[in-house]
């Protein structure tokens, strides 16, 4: 159930940041040859944008197991061993993840502290930097529930291989894409001879 | 001693399994908190500041342009027109497939992301047409591997902004190279279909080829406004993915039809997992650079070098090996965020032009692409065609020479870089 809350909450912070961060730069391009004005704000925004989509998506990714590893040392040992490996490898994680998070919270503390606010969009300086802490805490809490299901044996990295990671969303896109394509490709195959006809 | 430390370290955390990110981070925070006296703090700094590089973030727009540009169908027409352009000759659908892969590499900034896009149609269309399953995989996988050569080209933003050279001018560098690598390996191809007998697809006038031609169009009017509008100093690199993005989504939605609103969100998505991932990397290998640049890594390496009185054709050699053997374990960004800057100031003091530099390592990740045992283009294309791993890498070796002859004819003679960026700046 919680799980199944930060995930929608993940997933709605990066698609629509990503989105507004998307038309934001776009807007301005044309604001700038079209209507002669520019929002010297837009870059800015975008680059805070982005802090929060690439932490809180890297933390999703842990979740969704999408962080690039190598496996060609580990796959060669048995199926207990990789266990027990991958549990170390998520050891090392969590000694990144848990430090990082407490030296954010106090740099973010500092930065609170001193109160300054942002260059061009004149926020509080924190509200960019939170994302830090919030992409940390949340990776901890995926890094956990990971360490959890390799306990329990039901995945064996932390992160996948190169070769699942593209398995997994790619390839799924590409294989209903050729059937879609091949059933497109008959429909404008007719639409032409029509116009040939016509 | 240190920097020792520092890669040892990190090469047994990726051997271990650790995420490549994570060992790059936990890497670096070991050796910070360890080993100097600097605030840990500039752990979490950095992976903030990572964002505020303007350049880099060209990267997550140019993903969300190929994701757009995959599922709208622009890859499809581009494929037909490719058939038509050269299907005739022999072997025409490997051909077709090599210029698919030159077109697709020219509106999107990443290797894989090509091999998706033209092998999910190209390695079905050519095993039904006949032809070897190895040998259509061989050709993709290198094909490829194009989409970094080629302009836009996520590792050429990537090294012009760890060295702070200009974006524009890496693009216009790479557009000789690339069509280079692309011919000659439409020459190889042609050669062994000729040799093999392969079959090739009728003519069908050249009415046909202007209506390819029309239907590929939009997509190709893609190629002009990056290129162009960053040449022409319409907008900088960072606008020009930013209205890539809108313009492939625009004609995703509107022209090709091909897609509807309701699959916009699941694209988006798709496209922000792909960013988080690589600008994590991104930014755990920035972290790595600095505590390099902290502990005077580059200079003293430079010195070194200097001392051994290299020559820049040995240098140059250097840089390939050492390259080529990183290519086997990371990931292309990370690559070139830690070890451009140390080659970097070698280069310049023995009189090797930044910018060719630049076009050599990005051509030598392309190998790297199809080089075992971590070639990303191999495990995309294996998973394309469902064969095995060793299958596929024993399809790609042989194009994998024919990859570092070109990489050395690329090294050594820097015209083909430094030709066209000598005429435009």
């Amino acid at each position: 159930m919680i799980d199944r809350i930060l995930v929608g909450f993940e997933q709605f912070i990066i698609t629509v940041g990503f989105a507004v961060a998307t038309l934001l730069l776009f807007a301005n391009v044309v604001a700038r040859y079209a209507f002669d004005t520019g929002f010297t704000w837009a870059l800015e925004a975008v680059q805070y944008l982005f802090a929060w989509v690439v932490l809180i998506g890297a933390a999703h990714g842990v979740r969704a197991g999408i962080h690039l590893g190598i496996d060609i040392l580990t796959i060669r040992f048995s199926e207990p061993t990789q266990r027990w490996l991958g549990l170390i490898a998520l050891a090392i994680c969590l000694a990144f993840s848990i430090p990082v998070l407490l030296l954010s919270i106090e740099y973010t503390y500092k930065i609170w502290q001193w109160g300054d606010l942002t260059l061009d969009l004149q926020i509080p300086q924190w509200i960019p930097y939170l994302a830090i802490p919030v992409g940390m805490s949340l990776m901890t809490m995926h890094l956990i529930g990971v360490g959890i299901r390799i306990w329990r044996g039901d995945q064996l990295h932390v992160g996948r291989s190169e070769h699942d990671a593209i398995r997994q969303d790619e390839l799924k896109q590409a294989q209903q894409q050729i059937l879609e394509e091949g059933l497109k490709e008959e429909e404008i195959e007719k639409k032409l001879d029509k116009e040939g006809i016509k | 001693m240190a920097g020792a430390f520092l890669f040892i370290g990190l090469i047994g955390l990726l051997l271990l399994g650790v995420p490549i990110a994570i060992s790059l981070g936990f890497t670096s925070l070991a050796f910070i908190t360890l080993a100097t006296e600097d605030p840990a703090t500039v752990v979490a700094q950095k992976l903030f500041d990572t964002m505020e590089h303007t350049t880099l973030l060209a990267i997550p727009f140019f993903i969300l342009s190929s994701h757009f540009l995959t599922t709208g169908g622009v890859s499809a027409r581009l494929i037909e027109f490719a058939k038509a352009l050269v299907g005739w000759m022999r072997g025409g659908l490997a051909m077709a497939a090599v210029v698919s892969c030159m077109f697709f590499a020219a509106i999107s900034g990443s290797s894989p992301a090509t091999v998706v896009a033209i092998g999910s149609i190209m390695i079905p269309g050519m095993v039904s047409a006949g032809y070897d399953k190895s040998f259509a995989v061989g050709v993709i996988a290198t094909a490829g591997s194009l989409g970094i050569l080629i302009p836009p080209s996520i590792p050429m933003i990537v090294y012009a902004d760890a060295v702070e050279e200009s974006v524009g001018k890496m693009f216009v560098a790479g557009i000789i190279p690339g069509i280079f690598m692309g011919s000659f390996l439409l020459l190889v191809t042609w050669l062994y279909a000729r040799k093999t007998n392969m079959p090739c697809e009728p003519w069908h006038g050249w009415k046909h080829l202007f209506h390819a031609f029309a239907r590929a169009f939009w997509g190709l009017l893609l190629i002009l406004i990056v290129v162009g509008g960053i040449y022409g100093g319409i907008f900088t690199p960072t606008e020009a993915a930013a209205v890539a993005a809108v313009y492939s989504a625009f004609i995703a939605l509107f022209v090709h039809r091909d897609m509807g609103f309701k699959d916009v969100p699941q694209v988006m998505l798709a496209a922000a997992k792909m960013t988080s991932m690589l600008m994590f990397i991104i930014a755990c290998a920035m972290i790595f650079a600095h505590v390099l640049t902290e502990e005077q890594l580059p200079q003293m390496l430079a010195a070194k070098v200097v001392e051994q009185d290299l020559s820049p054709w040995a240098f140059l050699l250097m840089v390939n090996v050492i390259l080529w053997f990183a290519g086997d374990f990371m990931e292309p960004s990370a690559i070139l965020l830690i070890l451009a800057p140390l080659f970097h100031p070698i280069a310049i003091s023995l009189g090797i032009d930044p910018i060719h530099l630049g076009i050599i390592m990005t051509t030598n990740m392309e190998v790297g692409m199809i080089t075992p045992p971590v070639g990303l283009n191999l495990y995309v294309a294996a998973g394309l065609a469902g064969m095995s791993l060793g299958a596929v890498t024993k399809a790609a070796l042989p194009w994998m020479i024919v990859l570092i002859i070109a990489l050395l004819i690329i090294t050594y003679v820097p015209w083909f870089s430094l030709v066209l960026v000598s005429i435009l700046y």
